[in-house]
């Protein structure tokens, strides 16, 4: 009996998988709705009080479940809603928006309802249909110079990314622009990490020709290549002398540890913004949109900088608005980051060695 | 009438073809190859078939060999090539050396404090490989190690004696973390040899180093062959040390180029590339399982356990026994303390700093206070499930694998055996990825996406090529006169594996699920990859901590767990080594 149809069934088994991974593209599942793109947010506070919950995708640095906790009473009490908010701690931007942009294309709702990453992965949501349209600056008061991706998402914070030294090896004094990272003096000390997107956000006022001779003169003094965290780990125990590049995150983290760690006084300051905004065809887009608008006010910025020490340079009088006053920094465009940044990032990364 | 019951009952090989004859006669066996072919073929299938398409699963209809040509182009490769075979054999090398001498010292002679080394070595499998890697570059940095310091402080030196940023360093590095896995694979065939084999080579004048070498090991080749060829598979895939040691000295293998596919710094991940690489890997997987397979055919030459009743003796160690015991703290300090003392390092300080007495000053237990604070009941939950679920399925599927590889003349053992290596030959990340986009489409035929299930799925096929070496190993040890003496006496084949077989491998099939659990307890890469809310487990927080450098919080989570592991694992060995005893032949 087995022996007759065997065949047929590994055949059909074969068959099957070649066609699932062949597959055309699916459209995104239809999004169930969100009450406002720019309307009522009464109408929207309804809507998302019956969704009754709201899955989160937020960077594990700041997703404690105490904080999450926090963020949930806050967003409550400032609505007068009754929202769980589900969070899941950030991993692997990378894998986890590839994850959702795999889901949809089966037709499959995504895992979360909001992810809460930054304007790179943004843009690869953008560029796979993933994100709506909300009038964020209206309903929710958001700076208009933040909203990115035709009211997709907008910024509700930034990382502010420069080198940065351990104050036991160097004095503050010795990086005070970019070009001094190429002094031979650093030749072996300096720790370069696999956010090469980094150096892509430097060529959008430098240029491509001006960034990659700058880092090719950077990859002349063989620095030491790590995964991000490593390579912040290695500079708190002095085993580099300096971070080519650093996160605000980081450094914020370090310096609350103790460690000898300070961001360099450079400019321009690259930002990295982080982002806010539902994602389509999520289980809940009411609750995921209300959530996202929340992190434009007051009491939202004060929770996250509590947790991360970032705001936003977008909004007058925060912390990073005054750090970024009088210097320049590069504010990114829906442009670049959907077009340019790939390319670059991933020609400076294999000149700096990754492969 | 006559005519009638011909044809009811026809003639052997007279009316059927000759395939439907094997068929009939081998229906258990092609049953447990189209069960293996599904769990095994369908990810693969999906795996390697990404590589023929550009973009993400589902995205692209155009077939392209795109991602070949960029993959076996690029100048570099044959350097990195170069850099995993060393890494890998200088990995089994290390592991090897400890582990088969480890073994024997543990299971056939009277060693003392064979618990304490037992447990520890459990508890070492709980600690994080990263953090561990942290630990060897906080001893043998060249800027920060405190080997090197001392050395300098001691002799004079001006630079640094030692580095662990070589090959050598990560093969030292990867192959101590692989000792304990050694150690389970080679338990079972160890344990269940006749004393009486080793007493006749004694008797006849050999001394006990020859015996070893002429007896013992030879006896044990099958098992050492299956983790010869299982190690050195794990560490062409492994990434963890290869990252944290490799790359700060520019030293790339294989598994660093399918983390740079599928982890671009920005855009999507090329799951197509990597599955391009994973080919290369696959065609390494089906040159070992043939070697593999050569070896273990043979089975009658390594049946050490036969009708004849023996007792289990152990050898004593005489004047041995200090040598002994400082191979055994050779191991302690360097597989064990290592690990165990970094993560404790990690455990109880504010950041990450090098071993000084300024660090001493800052010690604190504040770390295990801000535990609760990231971690609810749902990761435990979700982890509790995973370890015991998914060994259950990785060695039921192992035993039947290994029975009708070993113990049938199956006429497709060989590519059953195959196929049932090929999870460990394939990056975790691809039979991941290939997973969650069938559970997706498929999903309203097995609604698992998304849940504890799909991990436990992923697990269990995962780890199929550990389940079915080590129960390959124990099976071969098994003569072949014990199931046909049950068959004489009425009993059918399965009657024979079940009364017969499984009882006598007991110890083997304990020493897979228990390792597999801990396997699994371990996995992140496809446990990130398949995770949503729903099913988040130990291991995915940790790392997400890690990769947030929480390092310290990994530290402090981890030092919680290996305690409570400890406990359990101590309470337990009392139970633990009744079972392995009543499974060793007797």
């Amino acid at each position: 009996m087995l022996s007759r149809f065997l065949p047929g069934l590994l055949a059909l088994v074969l068959g099957l998988l070649l066609q699932a991974c062949g597959g055309s593209v699916a459209a995104p599942a239809p999004s169930s709705g969100a009450a406002s793109g720019g309307g009522d947010l009464k109408q929207l506070v309804d809507a998302a009080n019956r969704e009754g919950k709201v899955k989160l995708y937020i960077n594990s640095s700041v997703s404690t479940d105490q904080w999450l906790r926090s963020l949930e009473q806050a967003f409550n009490e400032t609505y007068g809603t009754k929202i769980s908010i589900i969070g899941t701690p950030g991993g692997n931007f990378t894998s986890d928006t590839a994850k959702v942009v795999t889901e949809t294309s089966a037709g499959q709702q995504p895992s979360w309802d909001i992810m809460m990453t930054t304007d790179a992965h943004y843009a690869t949501l953008a560029k796979n249909g993933l994100l709506g349209k909300t009038d964020w600056a209206k309903l929710f008061g958001a700076p208009e110079k933040a909203v990115l991706f035709g009211g997709g998402g907008y910024t509700f914070s930034q990382q502010l990314v420069t080198p940065a030294m351990n104050t036991k090896l160097v004095q503050e004094s010795e990086i005070k622009s970019w070009d001094d990272l190429l002094d031979p003096k650093w030749a072996g000390k300096i720790g370069v990490n696999t956010a090469t997107h980094h150096w892509g956000r430097l060529s959008l006022p430098w240029g491509d020709q001006k960034t990659t001779a700058f880092i090719e003169k950077l990859a002349a003094q063989k620095p030491k290549l790590g995964a991000t965290p490593e390579t912040a780990q290695r500079l708190e125990l002095g085993e580099i002398a300096i971070a080519a590049t650093n996160t605000s995150t980081f450094v914020y983290d370090s310096q609350r540890k103790g460690a000898p760690v300070v961001a360099a006084n450079v400019e321009p300051v690259l930002l990295v913004y982080n982002m806010a905004g539902p994602l389509k065809g999520g289980a809940n887009p009411n609750a995921a949109t209300l959530l996202a608008g929340f992190m434009a006010t007051k009491k939202a910025q004060d929770l996250y900088e509590q947790a991360s020490g970032e705001t936003s340079v977008f909004v007058a009088g925060s912390k990073y608005n005054k750090s970024v006053e009088g210097k320049q920094f590069v504010a990114m465009t829906d442009d670049f980051l959907s077009g340019e940044l790939d390319t670059r990032s991933a020609k400076y990364g294999k000149l700096l060695g990754f492969r | 009438m006559s005519l009638a019951l011909r044809l009811r009952r026809p003639q052997p090989g007279l009316l059927l073809p000759q395939w439907e004859k094997a068929v009939g006669q081998h229906g258990f066996g092609y049953a447990v190859l189209a069960i293996v072919t599904v769990l095994v073929g369908a990810p693969l299938t999906a795996g390697l078939a990404m590589s023929l398409h550009m973009g993400l699963p589902g995205r692209s209809n155009t077939v392209s060999l795109e991602n070949f040509r960029t993959a076996y182009l690029d100048p570099t490769l044959m350097e990195i090539l170069g850099n995993t075979f060393g890494f890998a054999l200088g990995t089994v090398l290390v592991a090897l050396a400890f582990a088969v001498p480890l073994v024997w010292l543990l299971l056939r002679t009277d060693l003392p404090g064979k618990n304490v080394v037992f447990v520890l070595m459990i508890a070492t499998l709980l600690v994080p490989v990263f953090l561990g890697a942290m630990g060897w570059i906080l001893m043998f940095s060249p800027e920060i190690g405190l080997a090197n310091a001392l050395a300098k402080a001691l002799f004079g030196l001006t630079e640094p004696p030692f580095s662990i940023y070589n090959i050598a360093g990560m093969a030292l590095v990867q192959g101590l973390a692989l000792v304990p896995g050694c150690f389970f694979m080679l338990a079972a065939a160890f344990r269940a040899m006749d004393p009486a084999l080793e007493e006749a080579s004694l008797i006849t004048g050999a001394n006990r180093l020859k015996t070893i070498f002429t007896v013992t090991l030879p006896l044990a080749w099958p098992a050492i062959a299956a983790v010869m060829v299982y190690m050195f598979m794990v560490s062409v895939s492994l990434f963890d040390v290869p990252a944290v040691i490799g790359w700060h000295a520019r030293i790339f293998v294989l598994s660093s180029l399918v983390y740079f596919a599928v982890n671009p710094s920005v855009g999507l991940p090329s799951y197509g590339l990597a599955g391009a690489y994973g080919v290369l890997m696959v065609a390494l997987g089906v040159l070992l399982a043939f070697f593999y397979f050569r070896v273990a055919r043979n089975t009658r030459k390594y049946a050490v356990v036969t009708g004849r009743g023996y007792r289990p003796t152990l050898m004593k160690l005489g004047r041995w026994r200090w040598p002994a015991l400082g191979f055994v703290s050779l191991y302690a300090l360097l597989g064990l303390a290592v690990p165990l003392l970094s993560l404790g390092w990690a455990a109880l300080l504010p950041r990450a700093m090098a071993p000084s007495v300024e660090a001493l000053r800052e010690l604190t237990l504040a770390n295990f206070g801000l535990i609760p604070q990231y971690v609810g009941p749902k990761p435990f939950v979700n982890t509790a499930i995973l370890v015991l679920l998914a060994p259950t399925l990785a060695v039921g599927l192992s035993v039947v694998v290994s029975w009708v590889t070993i113990r049938h003349q199956f006429p497709l053992r060989g590519l059953l055996d195959t196929l049932a290596f090929m999870p460990q030959a394939v990056p975790h990340i691809l039979i991941a990825s290939a997973l969650a986009y069938l559970a997706l489409i498929y999903r309203a035929w097995l609604p698992i996406y998304g849940t504890i299930f799909i991990i436990i799925l992923a697990d269990g096929i995962a780890f199929l090529a550990y389940g079915s070496r080590t129960l390959n190993s124990a099976m071969i040890q098994l003569h072949q006169e014990l199931e046909e003496s049950g068959r004489i006496c009425g009993s059918s084949r399965l009657q024979a594996l079940r009364n017969i077989v499984l009882p006598l491998i007991a110890g083997a099939v304990l020493n897979a699920w228990l390792f597999i659990s801990l396997l699994s307890y371990r996995e992140v890469t496809a446990a990130l990859l398949l995770r949503s809310n729903e099913n988040q487990v130990l291991s995915t927080l940790l790392w997400s901590l890690w990769n947030n450098g929480k390092s310290q919080q990994v530290g402090a989570l981890g030092v919680v767990l290996i305690g409570v592991t400890v406990v359990i694992a101590w309470a337990a060995r009392g139970a633990l080594a009744r079972a392995l005893q009543t499974s060793s032949g007797r």
